[in-house]
């Protein structure tokens, strides 16, 4: 074998123990490439978000401003806040010198859509102690319905049947 | 870094002592040591005993070792040239087929007047055991011999000269009468030392018989001494003059120089080894330059994966963050739905009256000779009332208004239902008289029933 040709041989072994030595690398290269451009291209698609956000949390801060501002608001959907609407409105009760007989609670939706929570009210009064408490009952911060209004028959104290909703926040 | 340009290390090697020479970029560098100690300490001094640059040596034998032949070949002789040389050597003691290495060189006379070119060679032949027992010395201090020929051929290359040139080169206990044309060397023979005249214009009148010429006009002569050239030029009758340059060592300063080398007898064993050695040094410089240029690339496309997956982290990092983005977005338009609904819901709950104001209009409108027994009023939505939408509002709703009562007479009872009718909150108020009853003060009375509608939102 000619010197040329052996120094050939070892030319071509350098070669491809050299490829054999850069291929990976040149591999770990692409798929580090591709990784990256399928990130690019991830956050490319996503680009927008962080200004939808902002624009999401402004229009959300007005509507808790227009809330806020408002003479009157939903009641909070939680037991706390129902049991507190109960004890407003059993002291209302009382100070419209409504004599309470029974007050019953239960959860329904107006109009099948709007979560409300309606008491029914069975109390003993004549008619001026009826509208202290209607008035009263109309100066709650909260959103409230008479859903319906009963007077029996009798003398000047009367069972009076009121139903009254309490308009609730909606969950979600 | 600037590589030194020095030429092999030029060794001659002759009976007594071993003397070399390198060309370099400041000149000839040129050292001799005796052969006393042997060949392989003393090369190993000759060696160390100069600046010389290297480990390539050129090896030129002289002395008793070496036997150099100038010929004369018959017509068509260049053929069996090798065969003619042989022939010439049979029966030697010191330098027949198997104790001497053969070479030769062929060379055509130039010719004139149309004359047929006279072919000339030149043979050399240097003894085996000297030239391996030299070789041996040299593989163990590890020396690369390029190559091997007679030193006395080699003096012709220690300078250059132009037309028919004839030298005498004097070197330790040898001489060698040389002539030749132009660069061409056409003859050589070596002589005894001390140099007796008769010899020396013996072989002088043998060169000019070979180059085909009368005599030689003047003879060049180095490594003789004055002394001695000057008798033996006026006995001669010749003219002898000094080189065009100063060569101490005619012999060492020729192989030292780059030219044709006439008989090469570099044993095959060694030129293999050079060979090998060329294709290791080759393989080496591949090699190297080929770790470099992996190692190179491999630091280059390493430090762009590194930078890759920096930006892979960075990326991720970031795409959590617009992923967190896109939780917190879905979040806040689930929480601002769900307030716009609220809102809507206050909006939409809005009664159109007051129950206190009815209340209050319906026991207004009562007036004397009308008495309550029930009232009944509920909240409902409307039959014709259609779904809540953004454009519409919400569902209407009406309120339905039962009143059962009695009236003293039916005047009292339509004053009662005109008075709630001008108020404009009612709508569509009916009368129901059942029937007539007798009042608690004994005077007849009217049982009526009102039905009304107000509507609300």
């Amino acid at each position: 074998m000619t010197p040329g040709a052996r120094i050939a041989i070892v030319a071509v072994l350098l070669l491809v123990g050299s490829a054999g030595v850069l291929y990976p690398l040149h591999g770990s290269l692409g798929e580090a490439k591709t990784e990256v451009a399928l990130l690019e291209a991830d956050l490319g698609r996503d680009a927008g978000v962080h200004d939808e956000l902002m624009a999401a949390h402004a229009k959300r801060r007005e509507v808790e401003q227009r809330m806020s501002e408002r003479a009157f608001r939903l009641c909070p959907n939680t037991p706390e806040a129902e049991h507190e609407v109960e004890s407003n409105l059993q002291s209302r009760v009382e100070e419209a010198k409504l004599q309470s007989v029974k007050m019953d609670r239960r959860n329904e939706t107006l109009d099948g859509s709007d979560p409300c929570l309606v008491f029914e009210l069975l109390v003993d009064g004549d008619g001026q102690s009826l509208n202290r408490f209607l008035c009263s009952l109309e100066q709650m911060s909260w959103v409230t319905r008479v859903l319906s209004l009963e007077i029996a028959s009798g003398a000047n104290t009367r069972r009076i049947n009121i139903q009254v909703a309490v308009m609730l926040e909606r969950k979600s | 870094m600037k590589r030194r340009k020095s030429g092999p290390v030029a060794v001659v090697v002759a009976d007594d002592q071993l003397r070399g020479a390198q060309a370099g970029e400041k000149g000839i560098v040129t050292a001799s040591v005796g052969l006393a100690d042997g060949v392989k300490k003393s090369l190993r001094q000759l060696l160390s005993s100069a600046p010389f640059v290297g480990r390539d040596l050129v090896l030129g034998f002289e002395g008793s070792s070496v036997l150099i032949e100038s010929l004369v070949l018959p017509p068509g002789g260049p053929k069996d040239v090798r065969k003619a040389c042989a022939d010439r050597l049979k029966g030697d003691p010191l330098f027949n087929a198997e104790k001497a290495h053969l070479g030769m060189a062929t060379e055509t006379m130039p010719v004139s007047d149309g004359a047929m070119p006279s072919a000339l060679a030149i043979m050399a032949a240097i003894n085996k055991d000297r030239l391996a027992e030299v070789m041996k010395a040299c593989h163990e201090i590890e020396v690369n011999v390029l190559a091997v020929e007679a030193a006395a051929l080699a003096t012709w290359r220690a300078w250059s000269g132009t037309g028919v040139q004839c030298r005498l080169v004097c070197s330790g206990s040898q001489a060698a009468l040389l002539a030749g044309q132009d660069d061409k060397l056409l003859f050589c023979r070596t002589i005894e030392v001390p140099i007796h005249a008769s010899e020396l214009q013996a072989t002088i009148a043998r060169a000019a018989a070979v180059l085909a010429c009368e005599a030689f006009p003047s003879i060049t002569v180095t490594g003789l001494e004055e002394s001695v050239a000057g008798p033996l030029a006026e006995e001669l009758g010749l003219s002898f003059e000094a080189p065009p340059q100063a060569v101490a060592d005619a012999a060492a300063a020729g192989l030292a120089t780059t030219g044709t080398i006439l008989a090469d007898f570099t044993p095959p064993e060694e030129r293999v080894l050079r060979e090998k050695r060329r294709v290791r040094k080759v393989s080496v410089v591949m090699a190297a330059g080929c770790a470099a240029l992996v190692l190179g690339a491999g630091v280059l496309g390493s430090q762009k994966v590194r930078a890759m997956e920096d930006e892979q982290a960075n990326l991720k990092s970031r795409l959590e963050i617009v992923r967190a983005d896109k939780h917190a977005l879905e979040e806040v338009t689930s929480d601002l739905s769900r307030d716009e609904a609220n809102e809507q819901v206050i909006d939409h709950a809005r009664p159109g009256h007051r129950m206190s104001t009815l209340f209050g209009l319906i026991s207004k409108s009562a007036g004397e000779g009308i008495s309550l027994e029930t009232v009944k009023i509920v909240d409902q939505p409307r039959e014709d009332g259609k779904v809540a939408d953004a454009a519409s509002g919400p569902r209407r709703r009406m309120l339905d208004v039962r009143l059962n009562g009695l009236a003293r007479n039916g005047s009292a009872m339509r004053a009662f239902s005109e008075s709630l009718l001008a108020t404009g909150a009612f709508t569509d108020v009916r009368i129901e008289a059942s029937e007539r009853v007798l009042l608690g003060t004994g005077i007849e009375g009217e049982r009526f029933r009102i039905y009304a509608q107000a509507e609300t939102r």
